[in-house]
Parts: C-alpha cells; sequence; structure tokens
C-alpha cells in the first residue's frame, strides 16, 4: 500500500552482497533509535562523499563493486574444510583483490573513516593465493621443485608424441611400440601429477580455512558499503534528504514533520503525463488530526506520501522531501477504501475488522492514516462510528491522519484539522483542465470550525456529467436543506 | 594453406561449421590448432551451439577431444576446468554461465585436452571473442553448431571452414553436390543497398530482429507472422490483392516451402528480391536449390559468410568411405575459389572460378 517494493526497485546495487542486505531490510524499531542515528549519520557521510568524488572516481568504484564475485559457495566449502577447486580458489583471489582495490580507492580519497564499514587487509591470506598485481589463479604456481620437474617430464613426452602428427592425440589408430611405451610411461607420469594436484588443493585449502571469518566480514562489508551506496546515489540523483530522528520522545509525545514531501513511485507515473508531484508539508502529534478538502485534492495520495515517508526513514533510507523529522514508530497503518480486500466481508466490514486490531494497541506509539473512514455505509451511523473510533484513537499515543467529508467530526475540538487549499475561486473554472491547472494542493492547519468544503456538483458539472443528473441532485440538496451550489 | 589465407587477410576468428554429424569438424578444428601451435600463433578456442558430447550420441564412437596447446587461451566452464588434463591459468570470469557452470577464459599454460564451453548466443560469443583479442589472441577459432537454426558460429566470425565428408551420404557425388549447395549458400551476396530496398522503420524492426516482413512496391510494409500462417500465405494474401511485392525478409529459417513458392510463382515474383539473415539460415536440400537460383536467385544475405574453404573426411563412420583424392578434386570443381582439402591426408586442391 505504501509502494515500498516498487520504491525499493529505486535503489541499484551492484553486489550479490548489496542486494542481499536490500532484500532483508528491516525497519529499524523504537528500541534500535541509537542504530538508527548511527546508520544515517553513516548515510550523510556517504552523500557528503559522492558528491565530492569526480565523476571518473565513481565509475572506477562502479566497476570495482560490480565486478566483485559471489563467493557464498566457496565460504560453505571452507566452512565444512571441503577442498575447493581452481575456480573456487580463482573466485576467492579476485574476490580478495577487488576488495583490496575498493579499499585503497575509498582510502585515497579519504572516506575510510568509517569504522563500522572499514576492512582491514590481512596480507597473509593475499600471500597463501599469491595474489600479487593481478587475481589470475594457476595451480602449477604452488607447486614445488618435484612437481615443477614433473610437469618439464610431461611436456617433453607430449612433445615427442605429437611430433609428427597432431592425429596422435586426438585419434584411436595403430601405433607403434616406441609409441605405445612413451604414451604408457605419459599416463603414468599424468596420474601422477593428477595426485600432486590433488594434495596441492586440498593443503591450500585447509590453510585458507583459517580465514574464513574474515572472507565472510569482508564480504558482510561489502554488502554493507554497496547498500551504503545504494541510497547515497539515489539521493543524490532524487534529491533525497537525510531523515532526522527527533531527540527523544517527551512524555510519550509522538511527533512527525514532513516538508515538501513528495511520494517517488506517484511523482515518477506524473512525469510521464508531463505533470509534477505537488509536495506535502505537514506536521502532526500526538492525536487525531482530520484532513479535509475539495474531491480529486489528494488527499488519499497525501495519506500515502505521509505514511510513506515515515517508513523510508525508517528503513533508513534517504527521504523525497526536504525535510522528515520523526519518532520511531511502533507500527504505521493505513487504511483506504480503494485497496480494502472484500473477500468473505463487505469493504465495510473488512475496514471495521481491521481498524479493531488497531484500536487494541492504541496506547502504542504507531502511526494511523485513515482514508474516509466508514464511507462504505449509510452516512449517518458511519460518521458515528468513525466519531467513536477516533475519539478511542485520541486516548491513545497514536498519530492519526484520517480523510474524511462528514461534518460531525469537524466539530470534535478535540482533532485538529488540516484542508486541502483546493479550489479557490470556483466560479472562474469551466473545465476539467481549469482544474487541474488551478488546483492548489498546498495544506493548510484550520482553527475555525467550519464545514467541510461543498463543490462536489460543481466538480461533476466541469466534469462533464450529465445536465439532467445534476439538475435531479441539486434538487435533492435543497430538500436536504443543504445549500444551493452557486 | 588456411593459415596463410588467414593471415594473409587479416581475419581475426574464423568458425568451423559441419554439413553432419561425423564429418570431422572437430578434426579441422584440431588441424588448424596445430598449424597455429607450429607458427606460435597465439589461439583463442571457443564454441557456439548446442553440440558438445564426448560420445557420438547415436553410434557411441569416441569423438575426438580438442587438444590446446601452451599459450591458447580457452573459453571453459567450471566443470571443463576442473576435469581438463591440460594445466589451465585462470585468467577472468566471462560473467556468462552454462550448463557445466560458469564460463570463464583460461590460458593454457600445460597442454592437454579440453572441452570448451560452448555458448548458444552470438551476442556473447562475440563479448567472449572481444575479450580473448584483448587477452592477446591473435586468432579465435569457434567450433560452430551443427544446429543450424540456432546461432551459427558464421555470423561471428571474420571467416568461416565448412566440413563435409563420407558420414553426408553413401554416394560421393551427392556428397559434392550437398556440399556445393551449401556452399553456394553460405556465399550469397550482401544485399547491394539495404536503405534502397527497405524503409527506415521496417529496418529498424529488421536490426531488432523481431520479425519477417513483406515491402510493397509503393514501400508499405506488411508484418509476416509464421505463427498464423507459413510465410507462403502470407505472401499469397498479398499477392491476391493483387499487390507487387519488392521484397521479402526472412528472420529465421528458409525452408523448401518457401523457396518452392518462388519457383512456383516466379513470373509474378521474379523482380521481388528475397532478403535472408545469412546464407546459414537457407534449410533447403541442394536439388530445390538448384532449381531456385534457375528460377529466381535474387537472393541476398544481410550478413554475408565468408567461406574460405572446404575441409573434407573420406571416412565415414559406418565404416565405408572414398578414395580421398577423388573428393577432393570433386569438391574443388564444384566449390572453385576457394581451398578444399583432406588435412588426415594432406591433400589440398583450389580450383580457378570461371
Amino acid at each position: 500500500m505504501l509502494d515500498l517494493p516498487e520504491i525499493l526497485e529505486m535503489f541499484t546495487t551492484l553486489t550479490p552482497y548489496g542486494e542481499n542486505k536490500k532484500k532483508t531490510l528491516q525497519p529499524f524499531s523504537p528500541d534500535q533509535q541509537k542504530e538508527l542515528v548511527l546508520e544515517l549519520a553513516e548515510l550523510k557521510g556517504i552523500i557528503k562523499f559522492i558528491q565530492g568524488l569526480p565523476k571518473g572516481k565513481i565509475q572506477e568504484l562502479k566497476d570495482l563493486m560490480r565486478q566483485q564475485p559471489f563467493i557464498q559457495t566457496e565460504l560453505d566449502y571452507l566452512k565444512v574444510k571441503a577442498t575447493l577447486s581452481s575456480p573456487m580458489l580463482f573466485n576467492l583471489a579476485k574476490f580478495l583483490f577487488l576488495a583490496k582495490e575498493i579499499h585503497q580507492l575509498l582510502e585515497a580519497a579519504r572516506w575510510w573513516d568509517n569504522a563500522r564499514i572499514q576492512w582491514q587487509l590481512q596480507e597473509e591470506a593475499y600471500g597463501l593465493l599469491k595474489i600479487t598485481d593481478n587475481y589470475r589463479f594457476y595451480l602449477g604456481n604452488f607447486g614445488d621443485k618435484d612437481y615443477q620437474v614433473l610437469v618439464q617430464e610431461i611436456q617433453l613426452m607430449e612433445k615427442e608424441l605429437i611430433k609428427e602428427n597432431f592425429a596422435a592425440v586426438t585419434f584411436n589408430r595403430v601405433e607403434n611400440l616406441g609409441e605405445q611405451e612413451l604414451k604408457s610411461k605419459l599416463t603414468q607420469a599424468k596420474d601422477k601429477l593428477t595426485e600432486l594436484e590433488q594434495a596441492l588443493l586440498e593443503n591450500l585449502s585447509a590453510q585458507l580455512a583459517a580465514f574464513l571469518e574474515y572472507f565472510a566480514q569482508v564480504a558482510d562489508k561489502i554488502g554493507r558499503l554497496d547498500w551504503l551506496l545504494a541510497r547515497g546515489f539515489f539521493a543524490v540523483t532524487h534529491g533525497g534528504a537525510v531523515p532526522i530522528v527527533s531527540s527523544g520522545r517527551v512524555g510519550g509525545k509522538n511527533r512527525l514533520v514532513v516538508m515538501d514531501g513528495i511520494h517517488p513511485i506517484a511523482q515518477a507515473k506524473l512525469k510521464q503525463l508531463g505533470t509534477d508531484f505537488n509536495p506535502v508539508s505537514i506536521d502532526l502529534e500526538k492525536g487525531v488530526a482530520l484532513l479535509t478538502g475539495a474531491n480529486m485534492g489528494g488527499k488519499t495520495i497525501t495519506l500515502k506520501t505521509v505514511g510513506t515517508l515515515l517508513a523510508m526513514a525508517q528503513l533508513g533510507l534517504p527521504v523525497t522531501a526536504a525535510k522528515v523529522e520523526f519518532n520511531l514508530a511502533d507500527f504505521i497503518f493505513f487504511s483506504t477504501a480503494g485497496e480494502r480486500n472484500p473477500v468473505g466481508l463487505s469493504s465495510f466490514g473488512a475496514e471495521i475488522q481491521a481498524v479493531n486490531e488497531i484500536i487494541r494497541i492504541r496506547d502504542k506509539q504507531g502511526l494511523v492514516l485513515l482514508d474516509e473512514p466508514a464511507r462504505g455505509t449509510n452516512p449517518e451511523e458511519g460518521a458515528a462510528l468513525a466519531h467513536a473510533f477516533l475519539k478511542a484513537f485520541q486516548q491513545g499515543n497514536c498519530m492519526v491522519l484520517v480523510t474524511t467529508h462528514f461534518d460531525s467530526l469537524i466539530k470534535e475540538e478535540c482533532f485538529v484539522q488540516w484542508q486541502v487549499k483546493g479550489l479557490r475561486n470556483l466560479d472562474s473554472l469551466h473545465n476539467l483542465a481549469d482544474i487541474y491547472q488551478s488546483f492548489d494542493y498546498g495544506l493548510e492547519k484550520i482553527t475555525s470550525r467550519e464545514k467541510v468544503p461543498r463543490d462536489a456538483l460543481k466538480v461533476a458539472r466541469l466534469m462533464k456529467v450529465d445536465e439532467q443528473v445534476l439538475q435531479l441532485a441539486q434538487k435533492y440538496l435543497i430538500k436536504g436543506k443543504r445549500r444551493p451550489i452557486q | 594453406m588456411f593459415l596463410e589465407l588467414i593471415k594473409a587477410k587479416g581475419y581475426q576468428s574464423v568458425a568451423f561449421t559441419g554439413m553432419a554429424k561425423n564429418v570431422g569438424k572437430t578434426t579441422s578444428f584440431n588441424y588448424l590448432l596445430s598449424q597455429c601451435a607450429r607458427e606460435k600463433l597465439a589461439v583463442g578456442l571457443a564454441s557456439i551451439g548446442r553440440d558438445g558430447e564426448k560420445v557420438d550420441g547415436i553410434t557411441g564412437a569416441a569423438k575426438p577431444s580438442i587438444w590446446a596447446p601452451e599459450g591458447t587461451v580457452v573459453a571453459a566452464a567450471k566443470e571443463a576446468i576442473i576435469n581438463s588434463t591440460a594445466g589451465l591459468e585462470i585468467i577472468e570470469d566471462t560473467g556468462f554461465s552454462g550448463a557445466m557452470g560458469q564460463i570463464y577464459l583460461a590460458r593454457v599454460r600445460r597442454g592437454g585436452e579440453i572441452e570448451v564451453a560452448t555458448t548458444p548466443s552470438s551476442q556473447k560469443m562475440r563479448i567472449i571473442i572481444s575479450m580473448m583479442k584483448q587477452l592477446g589472441a591473435s586468432l579465435v577459432l569457434v567450433d560452430g553448431a551443427l544446429d543450424r537454426t540456432s546461432s551459427a558460429a558464421p555470423d561471428v566470425s571474420d571467416c568461416t571452414i565448412l566440413a563435409t565428408g563420407a558420414a553426408v551420404h553413401r554416394q560421393l557425388e551427392v556428397v559434392v553436390d550437398k556440399t556445393a549447395a551449401r556452399a553456394e549458400q553460405f556465399s550469397i551476396s550482401g544485399v547491394p543497398s539495404l536503405a534502397g530496398l527497405i524503409p527506415k522503420e521496417a529496418r529498424q524492426k529488421i536490426a531488432n530482429g523481431s520479425a519477417s516482413l513483406a515491402v510493397g512496391e509503393e514501400g508499405e510494409v506488411a508484418m509476416m507472422d509464421k505463427k498464423s500462417l507459413g510465410y507462403e500465405e502470407n505472401l499469397l494474401e498479398l499477392l491476391k490483392g493483387n499487390r507487387k511485392i519488392k521484397a521479402v525478409y526472412i528472420n529465421g529459417a528458409v525452408v523448401e516451402g518457401l523457396l518452392q513458392f518462388f519457383i512456383n510463382n516466379r513470373k509474378i515474383l521474379q523482380e521481388t528480391v528475397l532478403l535472408v539473415r545469412s546464407g546459414v539460415n537457407i534449410l533447403v536440400n541442394h536439388r530445390i536449390w538448384g532449381h531456385y537460383l534457375k528460377a529466381h536467385g535474387l537472393i541476398y544475405g544481410l550478413n554475408p559468410v565468408n567461406l574460405i574453404g572446404v575441409i573434407c573426411n573420406p571416412t565415414s563412420i559406418r565404416g565405408d568411405g572414398f578414395f580421398p583424392e577423388e573428393l577432393v578434386d570433386k569438391l574443388a570443381t564444384k566449390v572453385p575459389g576457394i581451398i578444399t582439402a583432406d588435412v588426415i591426408s594432406g591433400i589440398f586442391r583450389q580450383a580457378r572460378r570461371e
């Protein structure tokens, strides 16, 4: 509902380790506030680092990260003390080589003061794999003198055998006695070589097993670096800000401040249509805040944006806003008429069930977002139910943001009211295009208890609803003793 | 002779493709490889397609493996590296994987047998060839698949050698005729002016490899969907509307039915150009091919194949065969202008074109 999977797709990781970090991402809970503060400080640091790094170095860093092989299989083998094959040793060598290159690049760019991600270079491990200025792996380099002598003997025998005809090593054909003896000697020598090479692999694997913890640590840190870079690049590309954790909760007070917040997915979709997302600014505290305004005023997307930005902040992501200041929430609940699951229950039934679950935990520090609660039933009882639920929430510790058209809720003094500024001069609007052009999606806090805005029929007329239908609606309105439209 | 020609022309890659199973394609491959080793030429080895079994699946006879001399760069899968008798220095990970695991580039430090990794994709093969050149390979040998409907080695290499032999047919004349037809198909010319024939939007579709199409006299383009109708039915529908077809492009395999349609409708289609992706995609027997060339023959390839030679194996897996010299002579006469050879017997010919 908050489009978090789609939002996470916008963060690009370069290594399988970083991708794993992204896939296993969990929000920080309130008792992990200290860790989140550290995480966000790290994020701030990487953004600054990326902004200061020359383009060429950025590309170099990305290329190094992209080339990192995934060595989980190799680590599993080392864990059970199994023997690694040559390709696996190559993978390990390449992993270590690239880790060193990344280390050196970050050190030279002076970003290496972050103790949480920094890893040391254990030169002994590099020495074991004979990693110098490349990561090529040849088992023959690990053989002793006897091994090298045996290899030379084999090479001489092979040269002798294929001297005359290349087919000698590729075809079965009638051979002379000399060839047969040579072939037999060659086979024996090769069998011995295979045994020696197997011993080399076993020995090398056993020695590398002592560094298992180190390899796993480096892999984990590369994953964290990758995920940090992904978030940093997102912030730089999309103009994201580092969210601010409020300095403690005073007397259990819940708080969320959003300045110029943007829902990144909605923004992307609007851009495709050639238009812009109107930023949302709102300041919420413990208790109920009503959000009223004209139809099509963006109230639902405001709810979504607020919820999404808090979720992003609590996941340690940069937020698409000028500022988000928040306390860590115990939960975020979002109920919208469009997304209720009616299976087995009416839309109303499903909503009531869900809200009732949340009422039970209203003493926790949660964010509750309700989109036109109790819309799915008759207005009289709907308004009464909604009023009752909200009064119950008001007793708890949650921040509750509610969109509604019910007048009775606005009369409740203890509820804060925000309103979409909306359409100011209805008479000057003549069609749908005028609405889009003139609509002010900004929010304002309302102090005087006005009724909810009345412009549904005007909007319907601008949308070219049948004139007969509109006139009938006007008659019903007057009959219901509501003021007529101008 | 082959190597001299390759060096003289500056070719950097050569593909081997076969007329049938067990014609000696891999033997031809090994032959050129040994020539390169003799001249100490740095060589890369790759393989495209799906053929890769160690033992012939039908006859059970052992297939000759590739002997990689010292200094060769090979594309090899993880399992192949482990099982190889060669001493291999693993240099790089290609980023691709196959049935036998991740594919690496390795340099042979000690000669031995190796199973070269097979990739079915032309695009990946081009990347592998490029990587091998960067590692110092002066010439890349690409062992091609038998399956001609898949991506073919001739699409990715500078030149091609065709392998044929007694395994193709019991009768020598049939072997010669089939091989000559195949060589002719490979050698169809490149289209003189694609822009003059095909409108821009259609050229884009062709470049994307998306579909086959027909172009009318006024430049109107009709896509041909083979799933609902065969190409012949598609063309018939167009002709029914009394429209003249300027050109037909076939994205995939060109089979007998289509050429037979051109033969049968030669009067209406006499000026219609038949454009194919490559001569490799023509899967037509030599008789129909011969008839088609006489009746129509206005056929071009987008990607011309540079056929530089035919290598033949006079012995078949059945145990029978031909006289080596007779086979080579007859092939040389029927396929003039290129080298024809039996490399095991050491017989080389090149007949002049008339």
